[in-house]
């Protein structure tokens, strides 16, 4: 990526990095930085979402079939593990830990047994080229970042500009007001958590054509979009968007200038210390 | 004889080995104001919290209007009429009073406008764009009685409404609680310390001991009762 320094493309480089880790980590915003599920499935989530592309695709209905299916279903499956197995556990941090990995093992393999072990690839459904400070982009990266940023507007339209989105902040804020105003919070924690869920599916479907899918790809998505969920400066997606935008573009500024291995590194330690400095704000909210 | 709008028959209510709420039974009628008095760990709170859904009962029946409501979660209780408030004022910190207010209106069902009149007639309007979390103390529970209303309760639960207050507000509180009673025809529980205030309420008062509703009747004669007074009031004079 990095082998031709030239400025813009390596800042374009950096943003699609950073666009396609916040969405990502949109889900994982929803689902556990707002109703502070500790969810381990979300990696399984966005690869189901990305192998629902894949077998749209390959049964000949095309990618935007595939695009268009995939938060469906993906948010249906969050829809189901959230009423038969979260909402029982949520209030038990390790449980809920211990229950989603387990999930997201179970997808994984259901995946194995599916579709193999090997990976896949799934074609960008358009490959034209954009030129851009004198060298061709690839057009899908664009249409990928359009997304994220269209996503990410639009969950924050849903959550500050609507009535849903207000019972959603008022059932995160107090449980016990939102239930004692008359929130139906059971239905609103179900249809929160398929929405994060769904975005799960569109972050893996999307970014799909951008790599080689297999069905351990998961946890190369969880543990960044933890991360920049948790060193998010405050709850929501709006601070998931600057918690993207930090450990994205480290990671990618390091890979630029040092090598991978180095950004992997210079990421985590930075986590380390900015959650330790962090510590208790979140762990304060768990009740 | 109608069914009075809240029954409460032989509620019981255990903790581990500790028996907080031991057969309490009573009732209310529409428009009534009852206060609720007993030294602390008497099972006031516990009584509130089995009603209002926040603890199921192990033993005993709530009514509503005649309708068995027990054991209902609170979001169900409070569609079917039972508001409460809470001891510490429950606010939804970050967000705004005015969002706390659509937030209680669209939970009840009603047009936004109504949030802005409840605003209004709470006298919020100044402080409405301000975090709940920020506002002082007796405008936290202005807000949130303001929330309850928005429900249009039948029943109205209200966890220490004095806490915090100064003796001028606290006295301003009971006139706009029997102004409530009287002009909404809501049946309105109060749990309360502060004998002044219940004075001042000039509601019935209900006395609560080791878990059972001990006594009942105007405060005067509650007052006098020496059952009552070696329990509860002897320990404050």
């Amino acid at each position: 990526m990095a082998a031709d320094p030239s400025w813009p493309l390596l800042l374009l480089d950096a943003a699609s990095h950073v666009l396609t880790l916040l969405l990502v980590a949109l889900g994982l915003a929803v689902t556990f930085g707002l109703m502070g599920v500790i969810n381990l499935a979300h990696g399984g989530l966005v690869v189901l979402g990305a192998y629902t592309v894949f077998a749209v695709e390959r049964a000949g209905l095309g990618f935007w079939a595939g695009l268009l299916a995939a938060p469906l279903l993906v948010g249906l499956v969050g829809l189901v593990l959230q009423i038969l197995i979260v909402r029982r556990i949520q209030h038990r941090p390790l449980d809920t830990l211990v229950a989603t990995w387990g999930v997201g093992l179970a997808i994984e393999q259901t995946i194995v047994l599916v579709f193999g072990a090997a990976s896949h690839t799934v074609a960008p459904p358009f490959t034209t080229t954009v030129a851009i400070a004198g060298s061709s982009y690839p057009a899908y990266r664009l249409f990928v970042m359009a997304v994220a940023l269209a996503a990410t507007g639009f969950t924050l339209w849903l959550l500050l500009r609507t009535r849903l989105g207000l019972m959603v902040r008022g059932t995160v804020a107090d449980r016990r007001l939102a239930a004692a105003t008359g929130l139906p919070i059971r239905r609103l924690d179900a249809g929160t958590f398929a929405y994060g869920s769904g975005l799960a599916g569109l972050a893996g479907a999307v970014t799909a054509p951008l790599m080689s899918i297999d069905p351990q790809m998961g946890t190369g998505f969880l543990l960044p979009a933890f991360l920049a969920v948790l060193v998010a400066p405050f709850a929501g997606p709006l601070g998931t968007v600057a918690g993207a935008g930090l450990v994205g573009g480290t990671e990618s500024f390091v890979s630029a200038v040092a090598s991978p291995v180095a950004a992997q590194l210079v990421v985590l330690a930075g986590a380390v210390v900015l959650l330790r400095l962090a510590a208790g704000r979140r762990v304060g909210r768990e009740r | 004889m109608p069914a009075p709008l809240l029954e409460l028959r032989h509620l019981v209510k255990s903790f581990g080995g500790l028996l907080a709420v031991a057969g309490a039974s009573l009732s209310l009628e529409a428009g009534q104001v009852l206060a609720l008095i007993g030294p602390n760990g008497c099972g006031k709170t516990t009584l509130f919290n089995l009603v209002s859904g926040v603890e199921r009962p192990d033993a005993g029946v709530v009514r509503l209007a005649g309708r068995d409501v027990t054991g209902l979660p609170p979001q169900r209780l409070a569609r079917l009429g039972i508001g409460r408030t809470f001891q510490v004022p429950g606010v939804f910190a970050a967000l705004s009073a005015r969002e706390h207010l659509r937030v209680a209106a669209t939970a009840a069902g009603r047009p936004l406008l109504e949030a802005e009149e409840a605003l209004e007639r709470a006298e919020l309007v100044a402080v409405a764009e301000q975090p709940a979390g920020e506002l002082p103390h007796g405008l936290q529970q202005r807000l949130e009685l303001a929330m309850v209303l928005l429900q249009r309760p039948r029943v109205l639960l209200l966890d220490e409404p004095t806490a915090g207050l100064e003796v001028g507000e606290s006295m301003a509180a009971a006139a706009r609680i029997r102004r409530l009673a009287r002009e909404t025809g809501a049946a309105v529980l109060v749990v309360e310390h502060d004998l002044a205030f219940v004075r001042a309420l000039a509601a019935e008062v209900a006395v609560m001991l080791r878990g059972r509703v001990v006594a009942r009747g105007p405060y005067r004669v509650i007052a006098a009762d020496p059952e009552v007074r070696a329990a509860y009031l002897g320990s404050r004079a």
